[in-house]
């Protein structure tokens, strides 16, 4: 029963794990073009002091661009968890004042680092801007370098972005809530995202809301099982060390990799492979063991009771089912028939 | 994913290579393609890094941009490719003939050029490429070659066109490929033309998995893995540092070199894989109903050339009428190619047959004079019995059409009685005296379904849009995204 909870969130869900990644992963296999150009949007929105930021965000803040205070806490910290931390207590110390109304607190914070125990550890998620009008309420930018035209984006990173942005909406949330503001009147729950227009850099802003969102990430987070529950249902005395050892030679470290597979058991899903590095190794013994989980989740689903893919291959041939594995042999075994039948005239035929 | 896919699925996985769902070819291929290969820069969706076309597998030009972040450079490159492209392309517009409707008659493009790419992300590319350079202006200080506005509006009327279902001016491979045939794969690694193409012929020797993992490593572009623009990098920094802020063709062309020569292998293989597998699928023979989109898609070239002709432009952003109806078209489209292809092929029908939307099975009985009513009413309504060796789910009083004649009149199921084989014997009547609509013959194999080809009932949109189809804000003009 343990092993079962540990598999089932060996890989967080699909939604979770492109966001949820703590103060910015290096991204997987990314292009250095990409990566340069989302540097240059970013170091041209900090020119000046801000001033792109201060004049897109003037609206929004309430205050005249001139007027707007910026705060930046990338800088003046070191890069380490321990940094993470130390801005994590200055983004609160932050939030205090501008909750309070303080006269000279800033009204963007650049890199704001927010916190939050995840599965009971906790971590430490970096947000590209808090927008706060004194008093009255407090937003959260994310900039995104992929263009915007004919006022859109690309839905799928638009997905993404707004995913990311739900995240820090939630953590600010807790955040207004611990230093004792109202969260609901105080966190708007419309996300701001700052992107480039047309071919070009310059930057425009988009607004939507994303309560739906919100909600179904705090499920998902609800739903996090606690790393502690985790590392108590693993088998004792395993570790990660002999595989990552690089003095030792490759077949060893790979045998060392299949040896903790098969006591701790993989979860790999097609979506893995766009986010984690491991996916080949994973799909490899997905394949080994003819899981249905190789053909997606669709086929995962239409498969209750069915062992591997060669169990569904017999039955689909009208081998008997065993118990458990009816509802989906029928099917099967009509499909399989019918195949056989429809494609005996032009059964094999060849390209000519 | 139905049952059917799951079965072929579990099958693929034991036999090691990819089953066909098609007994032939829902698409046509056109002898001379225009084929092209294209190439980005991660992150850079409106500019093209490097650009592979040709008509014929052995004829392959290949052009590099070098800086495609420099709009002159950019351009350079598309205007090489807007000069092949746009004579081939607009040739077809000229030879044409005349379709009479009652009284209504139009000309049409007797053929139409075909565009063939790798995959769906290059045709989407393209898309984007067109949306660049189809505003932008042909006077005043930052004027573009007219050549190159021409391109950009054919690439984006093709990815407009792209999305009404079994069109054929612009194929991907791979949905052509994912759409005839069915491997082990996800959905996702099956948008890997190298991976469904060595799946469908492994190397001896090899599974289609192993070959798949071996092949999928394979750049098709047109955003290629981070790896391979790491290998590019260092050559665009040194590009652009020995031709300093020069974009003048006379100091640049020398220097493209390295990047060429980064960029040949990777396109020669993509420019192989696409004519491997395109050639592979002329090789089946085409459906029947193919002749009748191919018609709807030379219309639309047709349309679209006129459009050109008379200074037209096309909007960026739908209004909400113009929306009713592409919306509208495109779900026609989807519903008759959804019957079409089912009434053509045998293996199409099966998943409406394990759904219980169709019936197969031997003509037992057919009753030509069956009469019903009384007095003025009488009607004739011949009866056809069906043996389905299947228990047949269907309720009575359901419209079923014969696959054979799926533009004809419509069957009722009148009765549906068990037989002794533990299948059924399903009745159904005719519901015309009209012999237009043909009777299958005692002792044939015949299937009744509930997809009909014959056109559907369309609305007409209401002469005022209601308030809550108008538009909140009147969408600026399309122009150029050039800031």
């Amino acid at each position: 029963m343990a092993t079962a909870t540990w598999r089932r969130w060996a890989s967080p869900p699909a939604s979770i794990s492109t966001t949820c990644w703590p103060a910015r992963a290096s991204p997987f296999g990314q292009s250095p073009f990409a990566i340069g150009r989302g540097l240059a949007f970013e170091k041209l929105l900090r020119r000046d002091d801000h001033l792109l930021a201060r004049e897109l965000l003037a609206g929004v803040l309430g205050v005249a661009a001139a007027d707007a205070r910026v705060v930046n806490l990338r800088q003046g910290y070191p890069k380490s968890s321990d940094g993470m931390r130390q801005r994590g207590d200055a983004t609160l110390d932050l939030l205090r004042r501008i909750l309070a109304g303080d006269p000279a607190a800033p009204h963007l914070i650049d890199g704001a680092v927010l916190s939050a125990p995840v599965g009971g550890m906790p971590a430490y998620f970096e947000a590209d801007a808090l927008a706060a009008r004194s008093r009255v309420e407090v937003r959260v930018a994310e900039v995104k370098s992929f263009p915007k035209v004919d006022e859109r984006v690309d839905p799928e990173k638009l997905g993404a972005a707004l995913d990311q942005v739900s995240v820090y909406l939630l953590l600010l949330r807790t955040a207004v809530a611990l230093l004792g503001g109202d969260p609901e009147r105080l966190v708007s729950d419309r996300a701001l995202l700052i992107t480039p227009r047309n071919v070009g850099l310059q930057p425009t802003l988009s607004e939507q809301r994303v309560s739906a969102r919100m909600g179904r990430i705090q499920k998902l987070l609800d739903k996090l099982p606690q790393t502690a529950d985790i590392v108590a249902a693993a088998p004792a005395g395993l570790s990660f060390g002999p595989v990552a050892d690089r003095s030792v030679e490759e077949e060893r470290r790979i045998a060392a990799m299949h040896d903790l597979a098969d006591r701790v058991g993989t979860a790999y899903g097609p979506g893995c492979l766009t986010t984690c590095g491991n996916a080949r190794f994973c799909r490899q013994r997905a394949f080994d063991s003819a899981a249905p989980a190789l053909c997606g989740t669709g086929t995962v689903r239409l498969l209750p009771g069915v062992l591997n893919l060669y169990r569904a291959d017999e039955l689909s041939r009208g081998a008997a089912p065993a118990d458990g594995e009816a509802p989906a042999a029928a099917l099967l075994e009509r499909a399989g028939r019918l195949y056989d039948e429809a494609s005996a005239p032009a059964v094999e035929r060849r390209p000519a | 994913m139905n049952h059917l896919d799951v079965t072929l699925a579990a099958r693929s996985f034991r036999l090691g290579r990819a089953l066909r769902t098609a007994a032939c070819r829902h698409r046509r291929l056109v002898p001379q393609p225009l084929a092209l290969v294209l190439f980005q820069l991660g992150g850079e969706p409106f500019s093209a890094s490097a650009l592979g076309w040709g008509e014929r597998r052995d004829e392959l030009h290949l052009a590099v941009a070098g800086e495609p972040r420099n709009r002159d450079l950019a351009f350079t490159l598309l205007l090489k490719l807007a000069h092949w492209f746009n004579p081939r392309f607009e040739a077809h517009g000229r030879n044409r003939e005349t379709v009479t409707h009652g009284d209504y008659s139009f000309t049409r493009a007797r053929t139409a050029p075909q565009v063939v790419v790798a995959n769906t992300a290059t045709a989407q590319a393209l898309g984007w490429l067109g949306r660049r350079l189809a505003y932008l202006p042909t006077e005043g200080p930052h004027a573009a070659a007219a050549a190159l506005v021409r391109l950009g509006r054919h690439l984006r009327f093709l990815w407009d066109h792209a999305a009404v279902p079994g069109q054929q001016l612009l194929v991907s491979l791979t949905d052509l490929l994912d759409d005839h045939w069915i491997t082990a794969q996800s959905e996702l690694e099956r948008q890997s033309l190298a991976a469904v193409d060595a799946w469908i012929e492994p190397p001896a020797g090899l599974t289609g998995f192993a070959a798949a993992a071996r092949a999928e490593q394979l750049a098709v572009g047109p955003v290629p893995p981070g790896e391979v623009d790491e290998e590019l990098y260092p050559l665009v920094e040194r590009f652009n540092e020995r031709r300093g802020d020069s974009t003048d063709p006379a100091v640049v062309r020398p220097l493209l070199g390295p990047i060429e020569a980064h960029y040949r292998p990777l396109v020669q293989k993509t420019w192989e894989l696409l004519w491997r597998c395109r050639d592979r699928e002329a090789g089946f023979a085409e459906a029947r109903s193919v002749g009748r989109r191919w018609d709807e898609d030379r219309l639309a070239y047709t349309r679209h050339l006129d459009w050109l002709a008379h200074g037209g432009l096309r909007r960026t952003r739908q209004s909400p009428r113009q929306a009713a109806q592409t919306m509208r078209r495109l779900e026609e489209a989807g519903r008759l190619l959804e019957a079409e292809e089912a009434c053509d092929d045998p293996l199409r029908m099966l998943p409406h047959v394990l759904a219980h939307r169709a019936v197969r099975g031997r003509v037992v009985a057919v009753e030509r004079d069956n009469w019903e009513g009384t007095g003025r009413s009488r009607v004739r309504r011949p009866l056809v019995t069906l043996h389905s060796p299947d228990p047949c789910l269907m309720p009575a009083g359901k419209e079923l059409f014969w696959s054979e004649q799926p533009d004809g009149r419509e069957f009722l199921v009148e009765a549906i009685d068990p037989a002794a084989d533990g299948g059924s014997l399903v009745r159904l009547k005719r519901m015309t005296r009209s012999d237009t609509t043909g009777l299958p013959a005692v002792g044939s194999e015949a299937c009744f379904s509930v997809l009909s080809t014959a056109p559907g009932y369309l609305a007409r949109l209401p002469d005022t849009d209601p308030w809550t189809h108008q538009a909140a804000a009147i969408v600026a003009p399309a122009g150029p995204i050039e800031d």
